[in-house]
């Protein structure tokens, strides 16, 4: 329901005009919107493990450059070896 | 909007019954088998702005709140709960709690930048906007959602001059 209730959203903002990209965990539920990370975590973990800062950074700079597309992007973010 | 909401309410609302008590069982995959979904139209790709005009608005199916100066989400209700909370993005993580009953909190509670990045999205230079928005992901009433909820959470990302929005569903 989450990530369909972020479609939700997230289709509502693109009509408004606001541009917006999605990280989540469960891919098949966010095909169709135009910015999209699907991370191989947990639900509750998006950014990748508590503590784990230079993964939260991998993450959050693969989705803010996800603004930068001229096109839609659906991409799998690969976890960082540990 | 691009839904027709009475049209949607209406399928909703034949379907509750039967599935109401499913919920309440927590027998998810039977109840939602035949969950309707609105139609929605198709979404044109629009490019962002330009990386100057870039303000981003941080949002959340987390189940997020102030634990100070807001109520918890009804995270125990079978039907889930439809409300949002918006609470400043500079709230220290120790006020920041989370009430949602259907994912494991515990990495978050730990460490809220797993769901909520704020630090992480300051460090790699994006503008944020001065609200977090929150509402939490399991809400079974999707055409008040969609009628109330949504234009709402809309209004804020707008009122808080947002160009742009990270959401991040849980």
């Amino acid at each position: 329901m989450c990530h369909q209730t972020v479609r939700l959203v997230a289709e509502a903002l693109e009509f408004d005009g606001i541009a917006t990209a999605v990280v989540g965990t469960m891919r098949g539920m966010l095909k169709g919107l135009p910015r999209v990370i699907v991370t191989p975590y947990d639900r509750g973990q998006n950014f990748g493990p508590a503590g784990d800062t230079a993964e939260h950074a991998a993450v959050i700079a693969e989705a803010l450059a996800l603004f930068d597309a001229s096109e839609p992007v659906f991409r799998d973010h690969k976890s960082s070896p540990a | 909007m691009p839904i027709e909401a009475n049209a949607y309410r209406r399928a909703w609302a034949a379907w509750l019954p039967a599935a109401l008590p499913l919920l309440e069982n927590e027998e998810y995959a039977a109840a939602f088998k035949s969950f309707p979904s609105p139609e929605l139209a198709a979404l044109p790709f629009r490019p962002a702005p330009a990386r100057a005009e870039r303000r981003i608005a941080l949002i959340t199916t987390a189940g997020a709140y102030d634990a100070q100066t807001q109520a918890p989400f009804a995270a125990g209700s079978a039907i889930g709960d439809v409300t949002h909370r918006v609470f400043p993005t500079e709230l220290p993580d120790a006020r920041i709690a989370l009430r949602h009953g259907h994912y494991d909190p515990a990495a978050a509670n730990a460490d809220v930048e797993v769901l909520l990045p704020r630090r992480t999205l300051r460090d790699a230079g994006a503008v944020l906007t001065a609200n977090v928005i929150s509402t939490m992901g399991y809400c079974i009433d999707w055409p008040s959602f969609i009628e109330q909820t949504v234009p709402q959470l809309v209004a804020q990302v707008r009122a808080d001059r947002a160009t742009c929005a990270l959401l991040v569903p849980v």
